[in-house]
């Protein structure tokens, strides 16, 4: 179950996030820690050679993660034994091919007009929902485990 | 009559058949009682709908059978009572119920597409039970008389179960997890072998319906299918430990 979706500026602001278990006052806070705290892991990555990571886990969540050059795509997800990575990751590559097509360059310091903005939000929504769509029909095989195996 | 015909074929009954249909009728009550048992266990739904398709499929591989052994040691000639003829259109009846049952079974699990979907497939195989059961009759010529109402039977059918083994062979591709990987890819074998059945019956009746190679394969395409049914429904403790999951 994905709980946050963060587009991520190469020096660590969120140009974009949503928060699908609802947000609250402390959400541009918060998302601007995450952010600034994945930039940082990454960088102290790269510093030491380690190459960038595109995967991390708490105790309750999974952090997956994708790098480009301009921008990265951060989803967090609550730890599920039937989670799919693959799935996941197909999910932020879509994200990505989308955004790199739609924009010549994604600014550094990560502020966007607002019509850029909603650009960003539209394509989300949409990869998002399509995502959604394709999950429940993986409940074939809920109804399966459930009825038959 | 020449005792190696004897012991091939009577009153136009081949020995092999005798053997083949209610081999075939077996396997597919094991399906049936599996998925009874599964039922028990679970009491969910597609199971429950899962069986009953299972239970008229095997009672449609029954009647056929019974019907030739009936006709192979019948005193009457098939020329004054055509047993097989007439217990073949009730078998074709069962299947007709029977893939009703697989379709809200398809519908519960993959397609979820509503009433009107059973309601469709329940109003076409219902007709087909009717039409059917207007000509059902003993007399040599039986099957002749019904045969463009078995054809399409047999292309409603072929349709529904291709629809079957699609879902269930994408479901497996989508898939990353072993044990439904292995689950859905079985049960889509399952839904082409029982497709096989139907188009390999339309040979043997292209050819003159006169038990050809055709026909002998479309059986043991049923039993392999029914197979391939019974790991991708029931998937047994052992064949659990077989794949290691």
């Amino acid at each position: 179950m994905i709980q946050a979706i963060y587009i991520i500026s190469r020096n660590g602001v969120p140009i974009y996030f949503k928060e699908l278990m609802g947000e609250d006052e402390d959400s541009v806070t918060k998302a601007t820690l995450f952010t600034g705290i994945i930039s940082a892991i990454q960088t102290v990555l790269r510093e030491i050679y380690a190459g960038d990571a595109n995967y991390f886990t708490t105790a309750t969540h999974e952090i997956f993660l994708e790098v480009t050059n301009d921008f990265a795509v951060a989803l967090v997800t609550k730890i599920d034994k039937d989670s799919n990575k693959q799935s996941m990751n197909n999910l932020m590559s879509e994200i990505i091919t989308a955004i790199t097509f739609q924009f010549e360059e994604i600014p550094e310091i990560g502020f966007l007009m607002e019509e850029d903005q909603n650009r960003i939000e539209e394509i989300v929504e949409s990869k998002l929902n399509k995502w959604e769509r394709r999950d429940e029909e993986g409940s074939a095989t809920k109804k399966l485990k459930d009825a038959l195996w | 009559m020449h005792y190696g015909e004897y012991m091939l074929e009577q009153n136009g009954i081949p020995i092999l058949a005798l053997i083949i249909e209610p081999l075939v009728a077996v396997g597919m009550l094991i399906l049936a009682v599996g998925g009874f048992m599964k039922y028990i266990e679970k009491k969910r739904q597609p199971t429950l709908y899962l069986t009953l398709s299972f239970v008229f499929y095997s009672l449609g591989i029954a009647s056929s059978g019974i019907g030739k052994w009936i006709q192979f040691f019948a005193k009457v000639s098939p020329e004054e009572i055509s047993y097989a003829d007439g217990t073949i259109l009730i078998a074709y009846g069962l299947t007709a119920i029977a893939t009703v049952f697989l379709m809200v079974f398809v519908d519960l699990v993959f397609l979820e597409v509503g009433p009107w979907f059973i309601t469709l497939v329940g109003i076409v195989n219902g007709i087909t039970v009717g039409m059917l059961l207007t000509k059902l009759n003993f007399s040599s010529n039986a099957y002749d008389e019904a045969l463009s109402i078995v054809i399409f039977h047999a292309l409603v059918t072929l349709a529904l179960v291709l629809l079957l083994a699609i879902s269930s062979l994408r479901e497996a591709k989508q898939n990353k997890e072993r044990l439904p990987k292995i689950g859905f890819t079985f049960i889509g074998l399952y839904g082409l072998f029982v497709s096989m059945v139907f188009i390999l019956f339309a040979v043997d009746i292209a050819l003159g319906g006169g038990y050809s190679a055709f026909y002998y394969m479309a059986w043991v395409s049923a039993g392999i299918g029914s197979l391939f049914g019974y790991v991708g429904y029931i998937m047994p403790d052992w064949f659990k430990k077989l794949i290691k999951v």
